[in-house]
């Protein structure tokens, strides 16, 4: 066994939420694994929820897929381990990561990130998710890539210890990976890399139809209700726009403001992902070049921007009385993109 | 005001907002994001923090770490707004 292992990873370009910068960082640069991540992460969904730390009412936006992609991306292998497979193969979680990495296996779990975060015992928890992707046995401590230590998605160093405790903390209810698919299960995922053959092609007729579906708001689960149909209260496509615009106005009116950045974060990487994949179309001669139709789309990722970064000023400074700017620049981003993705839909069409 | 002055004071509320880097030999032609760490919320902190000093407004469309290279690249705009 070698003193320190470090699993490749790549700063991933899409952070807004933890699964989509873990499977981003493994598979980020890999070419293969790009023709499974543009035929996908085209459609937007939202709904609310029962956010997981405060209770209160969390619009959850996200692409599809969403978390699950870590299970379902062709080019990842997915283990789901029990808390008692773990001990019962290694006796202890430091053992089985280490285990894991000299496997060319990455680590993804829930853990306690208050007892990482903080010296002193506290009383409270902060359940998240956190990547491992390396060790160093002489200093005792695990590659992490996570939110919680920095303003941003950053790799970091979390010793062997508050890993340790960060896990040992954490029960079956609140391991939301796991509690609402298998309930009463506290566990690990570890992902291995798939990618030295090509198993999926870049997927035309599956990005015409959630492309249609985007632009339509029509709902994409309908797809997939052989694996799941338990929700009905979901929007789909460029409404999110406008449920995103009710939610900003509801929380920053609210009697305490809220500046949960979250859904804003997730509509703008959607919009760089789509002028990626616009690109990535056009240079593999799926679409004609267009420099007037990526013109126009850097406008639609550069008014999601701004709005995105107008809350954060927000937030800094408490001018809540800017927030009518939110409306516009989100509004104008939903017009401009159905317009030139109804062009991008209409030449993959006649290709 | 003279650029050597409004430099030298950008530094200064700079160096408050972000502690780890010294006003008196931070390279202002570095990259921000791969040499000083500078992130998409920093930026904006920092930008908040020139304009309450020198009384400017950045745009909304400005408060983005993709539109600066480098804190040369920050100072020059809080330069233009006061000219």
């Amino acid at each position: 066994m070698a003193n320190e292992k470090i699993l490749d990873v790549t700063y991933p370009g899409i952070t807004s939420w933890q699964w989509h910068a873990t499977l981003f960082s493994i598979l980020g640069n890999d070419e293969n694994a790009k023709k499974w991540i543009f035929s996908n992460y085209i459609q937007l969904r939202c709904y609310t929820i029962n956010e997981i730390f405060t209770g209160d009412d969390m619009l959850l936006t996200d692409m599809m897929p969403g978390s699950s992609s870590l299970k379902e991306c062709p080019y990842l292998i997915f283990s789901l381990l029990t808390k008692e497979q773990v001990e019962s193969y290694c006796g202890n979680i430091i053992d089985f990561v280490i285990k894991t990495i000299d496997l060319n296996g990455y680590v993804y779990g829930v853990f306690d990130e208050a007892k990482i975060l903080c010296d002193a015992e506290v009383d409270y928890k902060f359940p998240h998710e956190l990547f491992i992707y390396g060790y160093n046995l002489d200093k005792e401590i695990f590659y992490v890539g996570d939110f919680t230590f920095g303003e941003h998605y950053t790799y970091s160093t979390v010793s062997f210890s508050d890993v340790e405790r960060g896990y040992e903390v954490i029960n079956a209810p609140e391991d939301h990976m796991f509690k609402d698919d298998y309930k009463g299960t506290r566990g690990l995922y570890v992902i291995l890399k798939n990618n030295e053959t090509t198993y999926y092609d870049l997927d035309i007729t599956l990005i015409k139809r959630t492309l249609k579906e985007y632009l339509n708001c029509e709902d994409t689960k309908d797809h997939f209700r052989m694996m799941r149909n338990r929700f009905n209260d979901t929007t789909f496509g460029v409404d999110v726009y406008d449920k995103v615009i009710e939610q900003i106005d509801k929380q920053l009116h609210a009697e305490e403001p809220d500046y949960d950045i979250r859904s804003l974060h997730i509509v703008y990487d959607h919009k760089v992902l789509m002028l990626e994949r616009i690109k990535y179309l056009m240079a593999n001669d799926y679409l004609p070049f267009s420099q007037s139709l990526v013109d126009e789309y850097e406008t639609v990722v550069e008014n999601a921007q701004t709005a995105r970064n107008l809350l954060v000023r927000i937030s800094i400074t408490g001018e809540i009385d800017r927030a009518d700017r939110f409306a516009k620049y989100l509004t104008d981003a939903k017009n401009t993109e159905i317009q030139v993705l109804s062009q991008v839909l209409e030449q993959l069409e006649e290709k | 005001m003279d650029k050597d002055l409004i430099k030298r004071q950008s530094l200064e509320v700079i160096e408050q907002i972000i502690p780890e880097l010294d006003a008196a030999t931070v390279d202002t032609s570095a990259s921000l994001k791969d040499d000083y760490d500078v992130n998409s919320v920093s930026i904006i902190k920092v930008l908040v923090g020139l304009e309450e000093k020198f009384h400017v407004e950045f745009e909304d469309s400005e408060l983005a770490l993709n539109k600066y290279e480098s804190f040369d690249d920050v100072i020059e705009s809080v330069e233009k707004k006061m000219n």
